[in-house]
């Protein structure tokens, strides 16, 4: 097995690190080119075609998920962020392999690990995960709320709200009427 | 007119009433209806005369001193006395046809009199004692709330100072350029702990002492700039510079370095190429004033309270300097904030 990788990040050091990282597997994965920013990153996977690429959420221009929205060509895809309260939830319920910035060996080598072991039997499963999981990030809002009043759960419909108030460490809702 | 204080002078007539027609009733047992009637009358036309009286005119003479007021109260109580008589006459004609001679008035009038003063006087003691007791208890839950309130904030804004350092992808972005450097140049990581240990450092005491002078400020703005520097490299240039007149005025802790994070996150980190971030501190017109520029798109005044640093930062001055400091947005086309204190 031999994969093309794309190492894509805003920041040298973190390029560096990982490209360093990832020279203990240099005899299955080559890292090909790197980008340092969505455009770069768009740009390089269309001409060279990796088979992977790690991909940074938080970058100038327009971030990680934006660059997997406008690719045309799809390669395994392996997300790693400083934090992120929010994606990380998501990245799990949808089973999408994340790296956590400072990444470490270990949780490296499961990756690479996870991804020989797919790569060898379903090419196309991982990027189904991603699909679904940016279809969620784009998905339009409910359309009710559902809201606690006193024992009461309401049903608010999102065009009634008229403000959200965030009091101590709960957020009220309010309507035209209360 | 107060509902409730209608009520409250019906429910005190009708004690009144019960006073007298029991003193009535006791030496004329025979003709106990009427006594109940006439004493029921008579306190309801006096005690409403006397409440009229008494709320058009104690407002009014409120401002007199106290020998004065109660003198008018008893004059009020008099006056009182006699147009409810004389109302409480009327009915009594009316509804039980007695007629009555100028004789027969003047001892009913006299005892009204005497009355009306007497429960007149109860009445105004009464009320006055409870308003007492429960403006003071109002006064006191008022000055518990404010004080609650007041710590609140100072908690509050200390917490804010300390989670917005501990920025997670601040520290994580950070650590993970460490971690790099540790190989590539470890010089320089090791600078990097050292400084990152002077920002964190410097954050905790901020949480304690709240003054630090301009010059320790700018000092540690540089710091957070040359941690990021390690980050973005040559996307970020910056430039630091201030009046030797303010260099030692003191300012409260953390009040620059928000907003320059501020404009790392809008200014240079967002953007491709970077750009430049400009800190000026110099004193004009009585006031310290410090600019932080960047060049990011702008902003207006309506749009920078969005940053939860940036509140932090205005609540701060504002609690401690009320009106006279602000923050805000110098329109243009870069990005400009500028803090204003006055200098004494």
């Amino acid at each position: 097995m031999h994969l093309r990788a794309i190492v894509i990040d805003d920041e040298e050091l973190a390029r560096k690190r990982l490209r360093k990282m990832l020279r203990s597997y240099e005899k299955d994965l080559e890292v090909v080119d790197e980008a340092e920013n969505g455009q770069d990153a768009v740009d390089k996977i269309e001409t060279l075609h990796p088979d992977l690429i790690f991909l940074d959420i938080q970058m100038p221009g327009f971030d990680g998920f934006e660059v997997v929205r406008r690719l045309r060509y799809k390669p395994f895809i392996v997300f790693t962020t400083a934090y992120d309260e929010y994606a990380l939830k998501a990245f799990e319920e949808n089973s999408i392999d994340y790296l956590l910035k400072p990444i470490e060996q270990k949780r490296l080598d499961k990756a690479v690990e996870k991804l020989e072991r797919v790569y060898a039997s379903s090419k196309p499963q991982i990027n189904e995960n991603v699909e679904r999981f940016l279809s969620l990030l784009a998905s339009p809002p409910p359309k009710r709320l559902q809201v606690k009043s006193g024992d009461k759960i309401l049903f608010i419909d999102i065009d009634s709200v008229a403000y959200f108030e965030s009091k101590d460490k709960y957020t009220f809702l309010h309507t035209a009427e209360q | 007119m107060k509902k409730h204080e209608l009520l409250r002078t019906f429910y005190f007539c009708l004690i009144i009433t019960a006073i007298i027609a029991a003193g009535f009733i006791y030496n004329n047992p025979k003709h106990w209806t009427g006594a109940l009637y006439s004493s029921f009358i008579f306190s309801m036309c006096i005690g409403y005369s006397i409440h009229f009286l008494m709320t058009f005119y104690s407002p009014r003479v409120a401002k007199f001193g106290k020998i004065l007021r109660h003198s008018i109260f008893f004059f009020l109580f008099l006056i009182g006395g006699l147009i409810g008589s004389e109302v409480g006459l009327g009915i009594e004609t009316l509804t039980l046809g007695y007629r009555f001679s100028w004789n027969d008035q003047i001892p009913l009038l006299l005892m009204n009199f005497v009355l009306s003063a007497l429960f007149g006087t109860i009445a105004v003691i009464y009320f006055t004692l409870r308003a007492n007791v429960e403006r003071m208890a109002a006064q006191l839950k008022e000055k518990e709330l404010n004080e609650e309130r007041l710590i609140r904030t100072k908690m509050e804004a200390e917490l804010q100072a300390l989670q917005a350092k501990i920025n997670p992808h601040f520290l994580f972005n950070t650590l993970n350029s460490i971690a790099s450097l540790i190989s590539e140049n470890p010089k320089a990581a090791e600078s990097t702990v050292e400084k990152l240990s002077e920002l964190f450092r410097y954050t905790l005491k901020s949480a304690e002492t709240n003054l630090v002078s301009v010059a320790e400020e700018l000092e540690i703005v540089r710091t957070y700039l040359e941690i990021e520097k390690v980050r973005f490299g040559e996307r970020l240039q910056y430039d630091i510079t201030c009046d030797d007149a303010v260099l030692d005025f003191m300012i409260p802790a953390l009040i620059i370095e928000p907003l320059v994070e501020n404009s790392i996150k809008h200014g240079i980190s967002s953007e491709v190429h970077g750009g430049k971030i400009i800190i000026e501190a110099s004193a004009a017109d009585g006031n310290c004033r410090i600019s932080v520029i960047d060049n990011g798109k702008g902003i207006d005044n309506e749009n920078k309270a969005a940053g939860f640093g940036l509140r932090s930062v205005e609540e701060r001055l504002q609690l401690r300097y009320g009106a006279s400091s602000s923050l805000r947005v110098v329109p243009g086309e870069r990005t400009h904030f500028l803090i204003t204190i006055p200098l004494s």
